[in-house]
């Protein structure tokens, strides 16, 4: 990799905002905060508020999380003699075309909409019917829509408003004939698209996919609906405050039996919003192709089924493009944008009641002002902040041993041997009915909602069948040395670089040693071949490699 | 039971101790009840959707709501249980005929949202607002008898947080099995590890953790390290054990047979802990917003009906007690939510926060526990009684809780401060 070649396109510096400096490395860091080297040794339980990874490592995990490969063993090397260019790289990677699908997995954790069932399925369609190969292909082409809108505002550096004001969506190529939209002719795959039925300019909340994984009924109204845009675009989750139904009525209805004021204050908010979406109240929610469009027709109906006026946080709102301006305008909006990223990142919530993780969100909230409402920037300042880089923690809240995502593993294999692990159409590593997304630990969306933090069984055993893929392919496509032997320099350097490469650490001669003699034991038993498959699924499974 | 091939490493329930030692806030409190609740072993069913309380277990017309009982129904008694009978739902009856006497009905427990997904969370941990273990991982965590797969997932859903390495997913289409055999990368065409290449990279790699975890210098590593362990541990005993235990699953099979490869891990002592969903007829789910009271009553007849096969293959298999498994194993049926009383336009029910359960096992006395008012809100309860009682109880997702931790040997008042169990479950 050329240095010359990243500074000549590297972003420029980010400027890190309030509560937050640089330090010598050219990270920004909360004013007042011990960063210490690599090698303090404070003992367990006795770390400093942060202590940052070691370099290799910390390029490792920023890889991973923007990029979903590891580092190459030059852009170790390269980091290992000169510790600032981790953020060099970093900065490059926020231009990888690869961010954009990391971005897609980071907000399918939070936004939960690329779900493996959905109201409507692909085979009630003509055009699908006995090609279940598609199947699903048609789940995340719906799933996906949001998700994949706000990714490409993100790398194509435009400003978060964008997501609830861009007049176009992403559409893809399996829905193009069954959705009405612009899909560009002889394209495959996602585009760039604008919806043909005449629906507001409203981002997000224009997309068809949003509203078929949050679906409405005619006793709901689409309070769901106003419930998760809160939930997703203010960081209000209104869902989360318990509730109870203390008297009934004569007449029953849902509305009319609230009366906690805890109730009240909430339906105050939600009804007047899901007033606001009733161009896309189906009447029949199993309906696809009333489901496809955009009824402009039926956008008054919320004030009157459900009796309020439209309105967000008690602004009065007129249609749905109209929603869309007054939440780009609503700070919630900008700060949830930096909660959704920050969290993404730093792998654990952040806790509202704590002084100290509401100042580092308005910091990093000024950062993101100051550039500007782009994400890109944001991110480099949320990767830059201690937090995100630490290998240990004072603060227990601090995940400084992460998982890899099921996302990582598998495009972690896929860029090491090309491995991909597939059945039916299905993508194994990315569902669930027959794959094993949430049992490496990851989020269904719909009875998973948060991602593991601890290894367990069935994880371990679909990273094991994950790296045995790896290491299969590895050795079928001659990325080891098939005839050179323990003690020869080729088989040193090979095995030592393999682990260089999965772990970002150099192995200790003791390190190299024990894998020798795993090579010689299977070796001495079976063959070469194997042997080296067991030493590099060895290595792909090692503590190490399987976190970040 | 299952052997330990490695002498090197701790097993999972050292870890476990040793982790409970150095981060107090894994330590389970448990109640000094005796062996017998500690190894009592726990089987959830989650019907989906949100079950109508009044298709079976609340008689509508004891109720001043002005609402009738649905078509053709009665309600009946059988031993101390007061049920909604119909002959559109024979197996209902025959069901409670059968096992009355075991088979405890909560009413009138508040879920407090009406909101599938945060319903689910809060009937499973009493908490809506938190990443907390549910109620089978923190049963299944505080194991004594150090099961292989402590919570096993056969499908539905799942919360966990400090015990989540408990939890173990079969996959909804028996995944688990071609993991543990290596077939699941057949289809990648590819061949795993096998034999001794296989067992030699096991060896390695339980070194490599014990390693990390003689090294780790933060509570974190200290944790991950040993949970990787007792998984690349758990992981190598399950594979010596896939040939007497079949861990596929057919989904296109009766409930009973989808359970197969669960009760056999229950039979075994693998398990304490099973949660498997329950779909209904058809898996149409029980979100009956439309035409409620024939969904509702196909459902409980097939859920009954699979129940009354459940129960008999628990009687006919044979707990590490040496007792017939029915003796150890205590039942759970529930659903995240409860219907409205009001029939909606559709002749369905919607949402609403109070609901039943229903548990049913040896140490369950059979009856009766809470009750509704007229106006289908649960009454406050006098919880070693079951009675309704105004000086008593509203009660909560966290009591059915406490009650089930409680049966399983665990101490809720450090749990669940706040809720104690509802004592009548089981006698008083």
């Amino acid at each position: 990799m050329s240095l010359l070649w990243l500074g000549l396109i590297g972003c420029g510096p980010v400027p890190c905002g309030d509560g937050l400096g640089r330090d010598n490395e050219g990270r920004c860091v909360a004013v007042g905060t011990s960063v210490m080297g690599d090698s303090a040794d404070t003992g367990v339980g006795e770390v400093a508020e942060h202590e940052s990874l070691p370099a290799p490592r910390l390029l490792r995990r920023l890889s991973l999380d923007l990029r979903g490969v590891l580092p190459s063993t030059d852009e170790l090397d390269v980091v290992e003699s000169d510790a600032s260019a981790v953020w060099t790289y970093r900065d490059a990677w926020l231009d990888d075309p690869r961010l954009e699908e990391r971005l897609v997995a980071l907000l399918a954790e939070r936004w939960h909409t690329a779900v493996d069932d959905h109201l409507i399925h692909y085979f009630e369609y003509p055009e699908f019917q006995g090609r279940p190969e598609v199947e699903y292909t048609f789940e995340r082409a719906l799933g996906e829509e949001p998700l994949r809108l706000v990714a490409r505002i993100v790398v194509d550096d435009r400003p978060w408003t964008d997501v609830v004001l861009a007049d176009h969506s992403m559409g893809h190529d399996l829905l193009a004939d069954i959705w009405p939209m612009d899909y560009p002719e002889g394209a495959e795959g996602w585009q760039e698209v604008r919806y043909t039925d005449g629906r507001p300019a409203a981002g997000v909340l224009a997309t068809n996919g949003l509203w078929w994984r949050y679906y409405t009924t005619d006793s709901n109204l689409s309070r769901g609906r106003a419930a998760a845009l809160t939930r997703l675009l203010a960081c209000e989750d209104f869902l989360s405050r318990p509730i109870s139904i203390s008297a009934a009525d004569d007449g029953g209805s849902l509305g009319s039996v609230l009366e906690e004021p805890g109730c009240v204050s909430c339906h105050s908010t939600l009804d007047p919003l899901a007033a606001t979406l009733f161009g896309f109240y189906p009447i029949n929610p199993y309906n696809g192709p009333e489901n496809a469009t955009y009824h402009l027709e039926r956008e008054p109906l919320g004030a009157e089924l459900l009796g309020v006026a439209p309105a967000w946080f008690g602004s009065p709102v007129n249609g749905l493009e109209d929603l869309a301006w007054q939440i780009a305008n609503d700070e919630r909006f900008v700060s949830c944008g930096v909660e959704t990223f920050t969290e993404a990142l730093w792998r654990r919530e952040l806790a509202h009641d704590e002084p100290e993780d509401r100042a580092r969100v308005a910091a990093l909230r000024e950062a993101f002002v100051v550039g500007e409402l782009r994400v890109r920037p944001l991110l480099a300042a949320i990767t830059d902040h201690p937090v995100y880089s630490a290998g240990a923690s004072s603060n227990p809240a601090d995940d400084t041993r992460r998982l890899l995502s099921p996302h990582q593993v598998a495009t972690v294999a896929q860029d090491l041997s090309g491995f991909s692990w597939e059945a039916d159409g299905f993508d194994l590593m990315r569902s669930d009915t027959t794959g094993y997304r949430i049992m490496a630990g990851g989020v269904d969306g719909l009875l998973v909602t948060r991602a593991q933090v601890d290894p367990g069984l069935t994880a371990a055993l679909v990273w094991q069948r994950v790296a045995e893929g790896v290491a299969a392919g590895l050795v079928e496509q001659g990325a080891v040395p098939m005839d050179a032997r323990p003690g020869d320099s080729e088989f040193n350097d090979t095995l030592e670089a393999f682990f260089w490469r999965v772990t970002a650490r150099r192995p200790a001669a003791e390190e190299t040693e024990a894998l020798v003699a795993l090579f010689d034991e299977v070796s001495d038993s079976e063959s070469a071949e194997v042997a080296w498959q067991a030493v590099l699924s060895a290595v792909l499974r090692d503590p190490e490699a399987v976190t970040r | 039971m299952r052997r330990r091939r490695y002498a090197t490493g701790p097993s999972r329930r050292t870890i476990m101790h040793g982790a409970a030692l150095g981060m107090g806030g894994l330590v389970l409190p448990r109640l000094a009840r005796g062996q017998e609740a500690s190894s009592r072993r726990f089987l959830f069913v989650f019907c989906d959707g949100g079950w109508d309380q009044s298709t079976v277990f609340v008689p509508y017309s004891d109720l001043d709501v002005g609402l009738p009982l649905e078509a053709d129904s009665t309600v009946e008694e059988i031993g101390a249980l007061r049920f909604v009978d119909s002959p559109a739902r024979p197996f209902v009856r025959s069901f409670f005929e059968s096992w009355h006497d075991r088979t405890c009905i909560l009413n009138g427990f508040e879920v407090r949202s009406i909101v599938h997904e945060r319903c689910r969370q809060l009937v499973l941990t009493g908490r809506a607002d938190a990443a907390v273990d549910d109620w089978p991982t923190l049963l299944a965590a505080a194991a004594t008898d150090d099961p292989l797969l402590p919570a096993l997932v056969v499908s539905g859903p799942s919360f966990s947080a400090d015990h989540g390495n408990a939890v173990v997913r079969l996959g909804e289409s028996g995944q688990l099995s071609g993991l543990v055999d290596g077939s699941s990368l057949e289809l990648a065409g590819v061949s795993a590890l096998s034999g001794e290449a296989g067992t030699a990279v096991d060896r390695y790699l339980q070194g490599r953790a014990q390693a990390f975890v003689d090294a780790a210098a933060t509570e974190r590593d200290l944790r991950f390290g040993e949970r990787y362990h007792g998984a690349l541990e758990d992981g190598v005993a399950l594979g010596e054990l896939s040939g007497d235990l079949d861990l596929s699953a057919d989904t296109s099979k009766r409930f009973v047979e989808q359970l197969s490869p669960a009760l056999d891990a229950l039979e075994q002592g693998l398990s304490r802990c099973v949660l498997s969903r329950n779909l209904g007829v058809n898996d149409m789910g029980y979100d009956s917003h439309s035409d409620n009271a024939f969904l509702q009553s196909i459902h409980q007849d097939q859920l009954f009906s699979d129940l009354a096969d459940l129960m008999a293959e628990l009687e006919s298999r044979t707990g590490t007690s040496g007792q017939p498994l029915s003796e150890e194993t205590v039942v759970v049926v529930f659903s995240e939510m409860g219907r409205n009383p009001q029939i909606n336009g559709q002749d369905g029910r919607d949402h609403w926060t109070w609901t039943s359960a229903m548990i049913v096992g040896a140490p369950v006395r059979g009856g009766v526990v809470g009750g509704f008012d007229d106006s289908v809100l649960g009454l406050p309860v006098d919880l070693s009684t079951g009675l309704a009682d105004a000086d008593g109880v509203q009660l909560r997702a966290s009591h059915l809780g406490a009650t089930l931790l409680a049966l399983g040997g665990l101490d809720p008042s450090e749990l669940l401060p706040g809720y104690d169990p509802v004592s009548a479950v089981w006698g008083g």
